[in-house]
């Protein structure tokens, strides 16, 4: 029988095995360095500020793995031995294998003027970077948070939660400003100045000294002339594929590993998904490394289809993507361009008293609805999906404008005579 | 901090279940006297009893202050907790408006009015006594208005109730009306998290919830039995209702796919067990299922009117969480739940595209339902015990989760919600 071994537990590596499972009985190795059983990366948060606990995080109990025959190993892989079909391990282990699907997800961005190995110096993604956090808090002073993104926002709410006063300092003239129109950064804005989040703008770091004999704290020089001392810097600066352990081998690398659309590298018998895969080709309006949960989930799927002996092709289909800044949620579904252009203009909607938003985005020349992006207001995907791929007219989407509300009767939704066209600015 | 908090919660459901014990069984602790005028806590009432209803203050009616005092006091905590959803605000002050005056200054004016004490809103068999002699008795004696409110009580058992649950599942009942979960919804807000979400937690719920139903339905026709004149008649109308019902779940497939065989057979030997008893009763001196009908009310009463519902229904809820009593033991939660179930149109829609797998949903679920589990497959979740809260839609941070009662697919199975979901082909 062929085995199967799966490098990394995160959700790209789950819905692998879950998918090999349904389709065929294969043995499944499942091997991790991180947490020995798969958790949900993006409710770290939650267990940080104490509205969860560890074992709330964990969507299957390791007796489901057992009972789905999915074995579990605890283990850090140094080096892939392509040529004999071999893991090996940090401890010299060596594990084969007939097929392999690397799902290592992504390591922190360290910006060139920082070195993680200073004390106080923070990232936010594995679940090691959590024990960290949790054992600095008590100490740390007027922290401070660099970054522009949902983790960012994820460390300020973190830090706030504990009344530690976190500044969030961000390059861009708003927050947000790779992934919302404008409009929708100062909702976010207005969200932060309500929890009292000092925010600097134009703030873009240019070096650090790190603390030594004299001093306890570190001092950021921001290139506006600012200075920041802190002994506490949280780091949500993006994301990278986590592949440096691939270096030497003969697997084709870009920025992550290249893949085709079924999930299958240069080499016949490794296929990789999640955050880690680089997409050899992808769609005009959309990017070769998409690195969230959702895609690394149907990755997965596509992926593990494949494995178990079912061609199937991944599809970039129509973009979405959630988030949530505070209380305040992001729903994008499609394509909303965040400036204006010559073809795209907007019917959009914003109340910043209640702090909803919600916006139309379509093209101009044909008239059809190109995506919406709502902040406060929960949309239906489902129902929006197919109107995109239908090529819904602008109009027939103000007409039932109702029926994109994905909330209860009693909540609030925008009509129809709220939205205003507005060319972005 | 987990077991510092787990004492706590110890001591505190120690000292909740005691304050039962001394309520229920040993109210002369509590000041109260028979001959003589009350004192201590129960003399404190005597004013507000003597005001309302000009006899001083027994047990009950101190229980009934302190319930509706909490039920309002946490019910402002609550909403404004909640206040950002208008479904959890408006729930809520549907419970506190139940309990301050159908279960309280209702049942207290009908008495000073010398008319028999009466929840209207409590139904059977959630007030098992309903049918009890001197109950009936009581009502039929009281004139015009006590037979009004006879049938205005039989009118909403079996038919305004199952019409509201058909259009809006249980929660109709179970979260904006009911007292037991108007105390749980906001006394035990607090506590819903500690509610166990284990397979085996669901299983022990069936084997507690429908037996308890069915010790109701025999003791009720035990009473009636005894009370009637007309024997039998009542005996053929229970044995043909039964077999009707038998007929029913055994051919209607469609509807009752999910029904798993183990409860078809059960139910078939409750209705051979219940016509044997009557039929044996009919053509013997001894009483149907040859046990004393007072006897019988009497033990139910102890057992589950007093110890279930009541010491364990509350003074368990930091260590079971907040619906003890609903989940495992309420009677009318198992009919309303079985008609949620297969007649009703209730169900939560859960979109799986956006499920990030947090868990705050499973969490914070009350009734225990591993809602994630069907959340991240994609699944409608349609569950007889889930008393349709919305907490699971208001908590969940990515608006995945909608309480809907739009027309949707037949569920199919009630075993484990992850095995299902990820049954090996
Ligand atoms: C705080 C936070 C919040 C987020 N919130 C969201 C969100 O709201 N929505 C969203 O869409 N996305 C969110 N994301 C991103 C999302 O979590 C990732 O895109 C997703 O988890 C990627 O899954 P993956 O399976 O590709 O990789 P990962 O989850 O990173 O899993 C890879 C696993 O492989 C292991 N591994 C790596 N190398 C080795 C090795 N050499 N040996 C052994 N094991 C190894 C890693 O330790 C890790 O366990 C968030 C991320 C973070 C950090
Ligand atoms: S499933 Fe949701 S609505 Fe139903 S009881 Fe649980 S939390 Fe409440
Ligand atoms: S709360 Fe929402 S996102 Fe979190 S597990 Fe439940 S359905 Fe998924």
């Amino acid at each position: 029988m062929k085995k199967i071994v799966i490098l990394g537990n995160g959700i790209a590596g789950v819905q692998t095995a879950l998918t090999i499972r349904q389709n065929s009985n294969a043995r499944i190795l499942l091997i991790s360095e991180e947490h020995p059983v798969f958790f949900a990366r993006t409710a770290m948060m939650y267990v940080f500020m104490g509205q969860l606990t560890e074992k709330d995080i964990v969507p299957y109990p390791e007796a489901f793995f057992k009972g789905h025959q999915i074995d579990l190993l605890h283990a850090s892989i140094s080096r892939v031995d392509v040529p004999k079909n071999i893991l090996v391990s940090s401890n010299n282990q060596k594990i084969p294998y007939d097929l392999l699907l690397i799902a290592t997800g992504s390591k922190p961005n360290v910006p060139d003027w920082a070195n993680s190995n200073w004390p106080g110096i923070h990232h936010f993604y594995h679940w090691q970077d959590l024990t960290a956090l949790e054992s600095s808090i008590p100490a740390s002073n007027q922290p401070v948070v660099i970054g522009g993104g949902l983790i960012a926002s994820e460390l300020v709410e973190m830090m706030q939660h504990h009344q530690r006063n976190p500044k969030l300092l961000v390059r861009e003239s708003y927050f947000g400003q790779h992934f919302l129109p404008q409009e929708e950064g100062l909702l976010v804005h207005e969200i932060f100045r309500q929890k009292r989040i000092p925010l600097f703008l134009n703030t873009s770091i240019k070096s650090l000294i790190p603390p030594d004999k004299e001093r306890t704290s570190h001092t950021l020089y921001a290139e506006n002339g600012q200075t920041f001392s802190t002994d506490f810097i949280g780091l949500g600066t993006g994301v990278l594929p986590n592949i440096d352990f691939l270096r030497d081998s003969p697997l084709h690398l870009g920025r992550g590993i290249l893949v085709n659309n079924q999930m299958q590298t240069n080499i016949e018998n490794i296929y990789a998904a999640g955050d880690c895969a680089e997409l050899n080709a992808c769609l005009p309006d959309r990017k070769t490394i998409e690195a969230n949960w959702y895609v690394a989930k149907s990755m997965g799927e596509i992926a593990g289809k494949n494995i178990a002996g079912i061609p199937s092709n991944y599809y970039q289909g129509i973009w979405h993507n959630t988030a949530k800044f505070f209380n305040l949620e992001y729903h994008l579904c499609g394509n909303v361009p965040l400036e204006a252009t010559d073809n795209f203009s907007s019917y959009f909607y914003k109340n910043s008293k209640r702090l909803h938003s919600l916006r139309l985005a379509f093209n101009q020349s044909t008239n059809q609805l190109s995506g919406v992006l709502s902040m406060g207001l929960r949309i239906d995907y489902s129902l929006l999906k197919n109107w995109l791929e239908e090529g819904i007219s602008i109009e027939m989407t103000l007409n039932n404008l109702p029926s994109l509300s994905y909330q209860n009767k009693l909540g609030f939704f925008p009509s129809r005579n709220l939205l205003k066209e507005v060319r972005y600015e | 901090m987990n077991n510092k908090s787990s004492i706590w919660r110890i001591i505190l459901g120690i000292l909740l279940t005691s304050f039962y014990v001394v309520i229920y069984f040993f109210p002369e602790r509590l000041g109260l006297r028979i001959e003589t005028a009350n004192v201590g806590l129960i003399g404190l009432f005597d004013p507000l009893s003597i005001w309302l209803k000009k006899v001083p203050a027994s047990q009950w009616f101190v229980y009934g202050c302190l319930y509706t005092f909490f039920v309002l006091i946490f019910g402002l905590v609550f909403i404004v907790k909640h206040r950002k959803h208008p479904y959890q605000l408006l729930r809520t002050l549907s419970v506190m408006f139940f309990q301050l005056s159908f279960a309280f200054l209702i049942p207290e004016f009908l008495q000073r009015l010398n008319y028999p004490y009466l929840d209207l809103k409590n139904m059977w068999p959630l007030n098992y006594y309903y049918f009890f002699d001197w109950h009936l008795d009581g009502l039929i004696h009281s004139g015009q208005l006590g037979i009004l409110l006879l049938s205005l009580g039989l009118l909403l058992t079996f038919i305004i109730s199952p019409i509201l649950t058909y259009k809006y599942g249980k929660r109709w009942y179970c979260s904006w009306v009911c007292g037991c979960g108007g105390l749980a919804e906001t006394a035990g807000d607090a506590f819903r998290q500690y509610s166990n979400k284990s397979s085996r937690a669901w299983k022990v719920e069936r084997w507690l919830i429908y037996p308890i139903l069915f010790i109701v339905f025999l003791m009720t026709i035990s009473v009636l039995h005894s009370y009637l004149a007309h024997k039998l008649l009542f005996s053929l109308s229970v044995i043909s209702f039964l077999l009707l019902f038998h007929l029913w779940i055994s051919l209607d497939h469609n509807r009752f796919v999910g029904l798993p065989p183990i409860a078809k057979k059960f139910f078939l030997g409750f209705s051979l067990f219940t016509s044997l008893g009557l039929i044996q009763a009919y053509f013997t001196q001894w009483p149907p299922f040859l046990i004393d009908p007072y006897t019988l009310r009497s033990a139910y009463g102890f057992l589950i009117g007093s110890l279930f519902s009541g010491v364990i229904g509350v003074g368990f809820y930091p260590i079971l969480g907040n619906r003890v009593w609903c989940r495992f033991g309420c009677p009318m939660a198992a009919i309303l739940g079985f008609q949620q179930k297969f007649l009703s149109r209730f169900r939560i829609q859960s979109n799986a595209s956006l499920c990030i797998a947090c868990g705050n949903c499973s969490t914070y679920c009350e009734m225990g339902i591993d809602v994630r589990a069907y959340a991240l497959a994609g699944k409608d979740i349609k569950r007889s015990s889930c008393v349709g809260c919305g907490i699971c839609e208001s908590i969940c941070p990515r608006g995945v989760l909608l309480l809907s009662t739009t027309k949707g697919p037949n569920f199919q199975n009630e075993a484990d919600p992850i095995d299902y979901l990820y049954a090996v082909k």
